[in-house]
């Protein structure tokens, strides 16, 4: 399988205080990674570290096997495409002008850009919203335009943070089918942030589990999310229960801790 | 209210070039001696033989100038207020507000009383220490805000308070400087009335080499607009992109202030306006406000110099009169669309 990105020793401190503690993963090529941990643990600055967004050592984040601070920000977004959290954009543009800014880093014709956006915006769905305006549309909507205009850079990994926390379980289904038929047919690789633990089950094939700016599991997502990991990671009594009818296994969070 | 398609905003840019045109021949013909459109059109196109040399003179080295100061400070203050609205990701955001066109007053006015303006060379001492009173004050408050890292809002606050402060420090080198008190005033209200060949033909090639370098930033503050995390997640060199920008639009500011001293509204008012007909857009927003900025500082000069007989109304004041009422009017209108 090929690496794409491939975080070595990494490690970052916010004032002082460390954020992430000696990171070390490989994302590999078609792979679908949940990045899973309480707030604050440091899933949305990994991803940050990633795209170079805080500042980073020499040698710790590897992009197609080079050095991400050797790489020119215009060449991480022909690689690397982001989907952040909690976006709002201030101004009115129609859904297809936002949609279009995706296109900055390729600076290929405007027929070339005309035709990737019109097979992004088909390939999530949005072709009903072409004609609005940003702000007319619900939080569901929107996260599609965002994921649309990420994949008009044509980069290879998409990292998305936290995209369904702010969705109905509707819309939070929508999305991460859209992001699983995105891997399978589109051959992207996909690193999300995510609460769900169970959307990581249903959707993911890998998984990495944070606590306090550390890496406590990864691996297959079925291997390393279970009662000692949850327990570890969040401080929960979790049970995998199969549903009678579909025998799809899904976590039951208990109310209390079992000690308490 | 919806932004115009692509055909009616082709039709309003035609319409508001063939007014703009219009404007340009009352402007020229309006004032305390009145001359009439077949005069002025005659006087342009040369053909002078039956015309009063009174009036030749009068369009030819009063007005024309005049008029070409106006449009190069109308494209100067809304082009440089539509950049620093998007790099500050901020609508209240102009070169007015931000204290940088009172820093570039400042600047000047402080060359001209200690007389180290009268060092440089030709024409060139009062865009010089324009410039560097603005660029002062813009590295000022990016700095500020820099080191607060608390949003836009501070950068505002900030450019709010350096505004007070030069305020301030015009009126302390008034009030040490008597003799120098119309100098002053003249930096601090903007006027038109001084134009010259000279100024315009030092002034105007900045201005314009300004508006093209922008013009070219039209993609990168688009993308600005989204938040600094996005643009440079989708490629855009954040730091360089807005340092270069910044450069500009005070540059730009600057200029405009060198020529006319210090005029509000028109860098807060003319993208505001262009937004809501044409779009966020800069790839429209930009040249459309170059047009619709001209417009309008022309426009304020004309009625400033013709509603009166026998005196003038500085421009500062046209444009706050007609600029704030319909402002508030389109905000009311505007209110979710804006932000």
């Amino acid at each position: 399988m090929n690496e794409i990105i491939k975080i070595n020793h990494l490690s970052f401190e916010y004032t002082n205080i460390p954020v992430l503690k000696n990171i070390n993963f490989k994302i590999e090529k078609g792979s679908f990674t949940a990045i899973l941990g309480a707030n604050g643990c440091g899933k949305t600055t990994l991803l940050k570290a990633i795209l170079r967004l805080v500042k980073i050592q020499p040698n710790t984040v590897f992009i197609n096997k080079c050095d991400a601070l050797e790489l020119k920000r215009n060449k991480i977004a022909q690689i690397v495409s982001y989907v952040p959290q909690n976006e709002r954009v201030p101004y009115h543009f129609s859904v297809r002008e936002f949609i279009e800014l995706g296109r900055y880093s390729k600076q290929t014709s405007k027929e070339e850009d005309d035709k990737v956006v019109d097979k992004m915006i088909k390939v999530t769905h949005i072709n009903y919203l072409q004609d609005k305006y940003i702000g007319e549309i619900s939080g569901g909507e929107y996260q599609r335009c965002i994921i649309a205009r990420a994949l008009c850079q044509e980069a290879s990994i998409m990292l998305l943070d936290e995209p369904i926390s702010a969705l109905d379980p509707l819309h939070q289904k929508e999305i991460m089918n859209l992001l699983k038929t995105l891997v399978e047919k589109e051959n992207l690789s996909i690193v999300c942030t995510l609460h769900s633990i169970n959307s990581a089950l249903d959707y993911c094939s890998d998984s990495i589990l944070m606590k306090e700016g550390n890496i406590i599991y990864k691996g297959k997502t079925a291997d390393i999310l279970n009662k000692v990991s949850l327990k570890e990671a969040y401080n929960i009594s979790a049970s995998l229960v199969a549903n009678p009818y579909t025998n799809n296994k899904h976590f039951i969070i208990e109310p209390y801790n079992e000690e308490s | 209210m919806k932004s115009l398609n692509s055909k009616k905003a082709a039709v309003a840019i035609i319409l508001s070039i063939l007014v703009l045109f219009l404007i340009i021949l009352i402007s020229l013909s309006f004032g305390s001696v009145k001359i009439s459109f077949k005069e002025t059109m005659l006087i342009l196109l040369n053909k002078t033989d039956d015309i009063k040399s009174t009036h030749i003179y009068i369009i030819r080295n009063l007005r024309i100038p005049r008029t070409l100061c106006a449009i190069f400070v109308g494209m100067a203050l809304s082009l440089s207020g539509a950049v620093f609205q998007a790099i500050f990701k901020n609508p209240m955001a102009d070169p007015y507000i931000l204290g940088i066109s009172s820093g570039a007053a400042c600047g000047v006015t402080f060359g001209a009383i200690t007389s180290l303006i009268n060092f440089i060379p030709g024409v060139w001492g009062t865009p010089l220490f324009s410039f560097l009173g603005a660029i002062l004050t813009s590295i000022t408050i990016y700095l500020i805000s820099d080191r607060l890292k608390s949003g836009t809002l501070t950068l505002l606050l900030s450019g709010i308070a350096i505004n007070f402060l030069l305020s301030a420090v015009m009126s302390l080198m008034m009030y040490f400087n008597r003799n120098a008190l119309e100098e002053i005033v003249y930096w601090n209200m903007g006027s038109f009335a001084v134009s010259s060949y000279e100024k315009i033909q030092v002034i105007a090639p900045i201005i314009i080499i300004c508006i093209i370098l922008i013009l070219h930033y039209y993609k990168e503050l688009d993308i600005l607009l989204v938040g600094e995390d996005q643009a440079k997640s989708m490629g855009v060199e954040v730091k360089k992109t807005t340092a270069i920008l910044l450069a500009l639009a005070t540059l730009l500011t600057s200029s405009a202030v060198a020529l006319s001293g210090i005029i509000g509204f028109i860098g807060l008012i003319i993208p505001h306006v262009v937004r809501i007909i044409f779009g966020p857009s800069h790839k429209k927003l930009l040249p459309i406000s170059l047009i619709f900025g001209s417009l309008f500082a022309l426009l304020a000069d004309t009625f400033g110099r013709s509603v009166l007989s026998n005196a003038e109304i500085p421009i500062s004041i046209i444009t706050a009169i007609l600029g704030a009422p319909f402002f508030i009017h389109l905000l009311k209108k505007q209110k979710r669309l804006l932000y």
